[in-house]
């Protein structure tokens, strides 16, 4: 990073670079004036070519930008952890830029500045399926590799594609496809449930639904989804609803497509009465949803695995080195009933 | 004359507002090129009047004819359009705008680029030079420059609008006497060339030098309309009021100071206080039971001394304030009152009133912060508190529990005197408490003034009308350019044109200057 | 004029049509009713001997509404001093966060209680010294504290969603917004009693009247003596100790905090809530209980859209669509709409006869 500092001659580029260690209330004030910025960049077009070898330095390290997401819960520390620590195992320079509060925008500026500063490889997180298409095809255009974990993206333009090298992460369909085929494990002979969802529009909502939808027996009947934000507190709201409005229905499972919104409809079911008649199935492997399906709160609960640092950071060295790979990564989750919970939360393993 | 249609024929005007009917079947007729006069006391309905005619309040029966149309107003634009402009009692302009934004608001010379500034500010210059304002440069913020120029700029913006009326709602209230006469002169000039101006004030001199017409109201009803020159003044006052007002003009007549005891404290006595900018360092004594008058010409500094005693503006160190013979700091409002000091503002709309609180709340509102917010002043001593000032300065409507925006400007005057008595002070100051007011409200307030001296309330009396100030203080101080010049004692001697020549026979060295 | 005089022959009603409060108990009203008409045991209210209290779908409207009667009180004494305060979601965050990790590092639940709520009570000290002392901008100043809240929640918990549901001893939080008084939910009687107790301040001292009076006309106030400032202080310190209420209600619910959703864009409900109360945001005249019941509105839009099955991508549309609806029934020129179109019929024919 020293040359890159070094080479800080414009104020164009001083903008963006400041941003990192921004506080949340000059996000505004921060968004606008690297607005300005970035249309300055693209009227710039390839004149920063000067920037070209910043990344192999001569420590010889390559650099390399994490887009991330930041404090979120459980999941996310462990997993930007995980990552940073084995890109700086492997021997890289890894350049750490979170967003808060799961703006899209402070990602995408990030994402551009890196691009604009030449780095070796860009890994991304995204907050948000769609939006990057303009992006990419920045970072295509300069030949920049783009590994995206956790959360796929929806790219429409093929220029754009080209610069996604893999996706690197487990798979949401998979989760929802457990979840689907634990319940018709439960009730081969059908029975009436309903689905907290995410924020409408994120990708994991969508693939977590795709994956219940083709695995879901015929006879298991959604009375209905709802959004709960991923929000515990919300969950119970949305839930004690629910079990209010499809009282004669007679509700008997839940699927919650995270932890925090399985653990506020348990509350809900445990506040009407009605703990232990409801299988309520959460999504992620924290370690509070692994203490409820212990204590039998939840019935199952599908780990999301946020521990694939190594698996990406072999991946960006592959590519770099010259060597095929994978476009699609998928990394093994565990599923957890009552005595798998039970013995994971005695192992002491976990790390988050 | 009697060929000579009218412009602007209002029939029957009759306004309800919840409870009360302000107005009942009330007749105006305007003539081009004549200055008529609306006539009335307080709470008559002359602002009533004016508002349906701009469209600000709508009217719940009768017709407006203006210029052979029939119109109904449901807006003010709708009256301006109808070329009906208007300059308000109380100015109305925006103070954070220079004076030929304000001057050309919502008819800005355009260009291809928008608003053309600079051409906007040569025809605001046009315009005030026209109406002989050709000294004040149209860019200078209105907030900078006097509340009487300001007045003068109003008037100037509804000359903008090519008026066929023009009202004028108390525009002299704030003026002094050079600047009425510049008013007039402008006024004969929008005479002359065929606008018909409706006048309101309640200056009788300015009503028989200026006016051709007018008509007369009382307690929202029509009286009479008749031509200023063959109506002497007793017979307008008869008409006004009901009755004759010759003992009102005689209150006080005061002609010599009360003795002050050998020995005997004043209650306050100030040394040196000053605040730089507004007032340079004054000596005063004011003794408890005498009315000190404050004389002098608007800017002269009376409202900043005024202000200074009561604390509203913090001194400057190095003055002195004494209470009583004890030594105080009174650095604001709140201990200027714990203190028994009361200061009633010139500027009652945006220093006095509460405008939502109720008649009630505003009278109670000084006395209950001078016992803390956490201890409410009792509901029995809060009505016969109430009850007391209404009764005693005749509140009219004598409904303490509606908004005091919704009361004329004498009857809210009269509260808020009502709220500074209801904190007992021993000196009371009351800026302007006259302006603006109908004549009877204005009687009734000087001899409340008279009697709480009586009583041995030390009452600054603050006034532009200097035919006042001398009528009712026992001494005068008299500031120029903020100064105090002299301290005249009241005697046979002493008349309005004592002050006036000791104002213009006085120069201050610049030296001084604050 | 006869529509007059029938009016005023009926001042009751008058006085009813023209009061934002009646507007407001019609607005809930239709709310339920709607409910109602969508799922038939809406109004059905039976014992449950689980959680010792009354269970149904009323009883979790009322449950939810307690946090907004928290925060939409305090947003009313701001918004009446002509302030804002869109601080109070983050407070909430702030001091549901400090709750819970207080109490999973072992400290006593009370002292966890109490600690937390000094904390929601510092913030709006900090907004009400930026405010009043300094002279910032309401808005600017607590928009600067409700970004800056959300990160101090994070740093409190470590970035973690702090659960201390399985904590020994949580029990009288957890009853706070839980628990039954006799039948009735805990968080809504506490917050009942809070808001009468602030009523009862209000209107029993001067405070509500100082505070209208600085809301209207501050310089005016200061001349007779009130100290704006010290006012200006008050209510933003009210506002934050009620904010860090509403955020153990919020918390306390699931015994969890999630920094990033506790308490979202609630200032914005608080806001409303006020709006359908009455207090005009210009500040003045405010009505506690217009607020208040404004509160549960809010709550019952929210406990329609879950039991309309609204779609999630149409719930902020159908918020506002209710919330418009309501500010126009309120509207005093819809009120006046029959008799403005008499006025100026009765007016054109008076016209006429004159032209003709």
């Amino acid at each position: 990073m020293t040359t890159v500092i070094g080479q800080r001659n414009g104020p164009l580029r001083n903008v963006p670079e400041e941003e990192y260690n921004m506080k949340n209330w000059k996000k505004a004030i921060a968004f606008v004036v690297s607005g300005a910025a970035l249309v300055s960049f693209a009227a710039c077009g390839s004149s920063n070519g000067d920037a070209a070898d910043n990344g192999s330095s001569d420590s010889g390290k390559k650099t390399v930008g994490f887009v991330a997401v930041g404090p979120e819960g459980g999941f996310r520390s462990a997993n930007e952890k995980d990552i940073q620590n084995a890109f700086k195992d492997a021997g890289f320079d890894l350049i750490y830029s979170p967003t808060s509060n799961s703006d899209q925008s402070k990602q995408i500026q990030a994402f551009n500045k890196f691009v604009n500063d030449e780095v070796d490889a860009i890994i991304l997180s995204s907050t948000e399926d769609s939006g990057w298409d303009d992006s990419l095809k920045k970072a295509a255009e300069a030949e920049i590799p783009v590994f995206t974990v956790d959360r796929n993206v929806d790219v429409k333009d093929a220029e754009a594609k080209k610069a996604i090298v893999s996706h690197i992460g487990p798979s949401n369909e998979w989760c929802g496809q457990q979840a689907a085929e634990f319940l018709n494990e439960q009730y081969p002979d059908g029975a009436n449930g309903i689905i907290l969802e995410g924020i409408a529009g994120l990708s994991v909502v969508k693939d977590r639904q795709t994956g219940f939808d083709s695995k879901i027996a015929s006879n298991q009947k959604v009375l209905e989804s709802q959004s709960a934000n991923w929000s515990t507190d919300e969950a119970k709201t949305v839930t004690a609803g629910l079990l209010d409005k499809y009282k004669s229905e007679g509700i008997k499972w839940i699927w919650a497509q995270n932890d925090e919104m399985a653990l506020g409809a348990a509350q809900a079911v445990d506040a009407a009465g009605l703990k232990g008649q409801v299988t309520i199935i959460g999504n992620d492997g924290t370690e509070a949803a692994l203490q409820a399906v212990a204590d039998g709160d939840l019935a199952f609960d599908i780990e999301y695995n946020p521990i694939f640092g190594k698996e990406t950071a072999q991946a960006v060295k592959d590519y770099l080195d010259g060597k095929d790979v994978e476009a699609n990564i998928e990394i093994d989750s565990k599923t957890f009933t009552k005595e798998e919970a039970q013995a994971a939360l005695d192992s002491g393993e976990r790390q988050y | 004359m009697t060929d000579k249609q009218p412009i602007v024929v209002m029939k029957g005007i009759t306004i309800e507002f919840p409870g009360v009917k302000a107005l009942d079947g009330v007749d105006l007729r305007l003539f081009p090129g004549e200055v008529h006069a609306l006539m009335g006391e307080n709470g008559a309905g002359k602002s009533t009047m004016i508002k349906a005619l701009t469209g600000v309040y709508k009217i719940n029966a009768g017709t407006i004819v203006v210029d052979g149309k029939p119109q109904q107003f449901n807006g003010t634009l709708d009256a301006q359009n109808a070329g009906i402009a208007t300059v308000y009692q109380e100015v109305n302009l925006c103070t954070n705008l220079t004076v030929g934004e304000n001057v050309m608001l919502g008819h800005e010379v355009r260009g291809p680029l928008g608003i053309n500034w600079k051409k906007t500010h040569e025809a605001a210059k046009q315009y005030l030079a026209q109406m002989g304002l050709e000294n004040i440069d149209p860019r200078t913020p209105l907030s900078s420059i006097s509340i009487a120029m300001q007045q003068l700029v109003a008037i100037a913006r509804a000359m903008v609008i090519d008026a066929k009326v023009l009202i004028l709602d108390e525009p002299t209230s704030s003026l002094d006497a050079n600047e009425v006469q510049d008013l007039y002169k402008i006024m004969r000039k929008v005479r002359d060339s065929g606008v018909a101006i409706l006048f309101v004030s309640h200056f009788l001199d300015q009503i028989y030098e200026i006016c051709d017409r007018m008509t007369i109201l009382r307690n929202g009803r029509f009286i009479k309309e008749v031509m200023v020159k063959d109506t002497p003044r007793n017979e307008l006052i008869g008409m006004m009021i009901g009755k004759s007002a010759e003992e009102l003009s005689q209150i006080g007549a005061k002609k010599a100071r009360r003795a002050v005891d050998a020995g005997e404290k004043p209650i306050v006595s100030i040394k040196q206080l000053g605040k730089k900018g507004t007032i340079n360092p004054v000596d005063l004594d004011i003794y408890g039971g005498e009315v000190v008058g404050f004389a002098g010409l608007l800017g002269s500094g009376r409202t900043e001394l005024g202000r200074l005693l009561y604390g509203a503006d913090k001194p400057d160190a190095g003055g002195s304030y004494e209470l009583k013979g004890k030594t105080v700091s009174i650095s604001d409002p709140y201990t200027a009152l714990k203190n028994k000091i009361a200061y009633s503002t010139e500027n009652r709309r945006d220093e006095g009133i509460i405008g939502d609180l109720t008649v009630r709340q505003n009278m109670l509102i000084a006395l209950q912060a001078t016992r803390g917010m956490l201890k409410p002043i009792p509901k029995k001593e809060a009505d016969e508190i109430v009850a007391k000032y209404m009764k005693e300065l005749n509140v009219q409507p004598p409904d303490p529990d509606r908004p005091i925006k919704n009361l004329s400007g004498g009857n809210q005057q009269k509260v808020l005197i009502g709220r500074w008595l209801a904190t007992h002070p021993d000196l009371l100051i009351l800026d302007e408490p006259t302006r603006g007011i109908d004549i009877g409200a204005k009687a009734e307030i000087q001899q409340v003034v008279l009697d709480l001296a009586e009583q041995g309330m030390g009452v600054v009396f603050i006034s532009s009308e200097l035919e006042e100030v001398v009528r009712l203080s026992d001494n005068i101080e008299v500031l120029k350019d903020r100064h105090k010049i002299a301290e005249i004692e009241n005697g046979d001697t002493v008349s309005q044109q004592t002050i006036v020549d000791t104002i213009s026979n006085t120069t201050i060295s610049t030296g001084k200057e604050a | 004029m006869a529509d007059t005089k029938k009016k005023a022959g009926n001042p009751i009603i008058k006085k009813l049509l023209g009061s934002n409060l009646t507007w407001s108990v019609v607005a809930l009203l239709v709310l339920i009713v709607i409910c109602t008409v969508f799922s038939d045991g809406f109004l059905s209210l039976r014992w449950n001997d689980n959680t010792g209290g009354l269970a149904g779908p009323l009883i979790t409207v009322l449950q939810e509404s307690a946090r907004y009667l928290m925060i939409a009180t305090g947003m009313t004494l701001v918004i009446s001093t002509a302030g804002i305060d869109l601080s109070v979601g983050s407070v909430m965050a702030v001091s549901g966060a400090a709750a819970m990790q207080l109490l999973v590092s072992g400290v006593n639940v009370w002292a966890a209680i109490l600690l937390s709520l000094l904390i929601g009570l510092a913030i709006g000290c900090f907004n009400g010294m930026l405010v009043s002392v300094l002279g910032l901008q309401p808005f600017i100043t607590t928009l600067i504290m409700m970004l800056a809240g959300r990160g101090l929640a994070k740093v409190i918990t470590s970035g973690e969603n702090t659960d201390a549901g399985s904590v020994a001893g949580n029990g009288p939080l957890k009853w706070m917004a839980n628990g039954f008084i006799l039948g009735i939910p805990a968080n809504f009687i506490i917050a009942l009693v809070i808001v009468a107790i602030v009523a009862l301040i209000c209107r029993k001292t001067a405070m509500g009247m100082m505070i209208e009076s600085v809301g209207i006309n501050p310089e005016a106030s200061r001349m007779t003596g009130i100290k704006p400032r010290k006012i200006l202080f008050l209510v933003y310190a009210i506002s934050g100790l009620l904010a860090a209420v509403a955020g153990l209600f919020a918390t306390a619910s699931v015994m969890r905090v999630d920094i990033s959703k506790t308490g979202q864009d609630l200032e914005m409900y608080a806001i409303l809530a006020v709006v359908i109360g009455g207090t005009s945001l210009l500040g003045g005249k405010f009505s506690l209980a217009g607020s208040a019941l404004g509160a549960v509105i809010i709550a019952m839009i929210r406990k329609t859209i879950i039991t309309l099955g609204i779609d999630s991508a149409a719930t902020p549309a159908f918020f506002a669509i209710v919330v418009i609806v309501i500010c126009v029934m309120q509207a005093p020129k819809i009120h006046n709409l029959g008799a403005e179109i008499k006025r100026k019929r009765a007016l054109k024919e008076q016209a006429k006869a004159v032209a003709a």
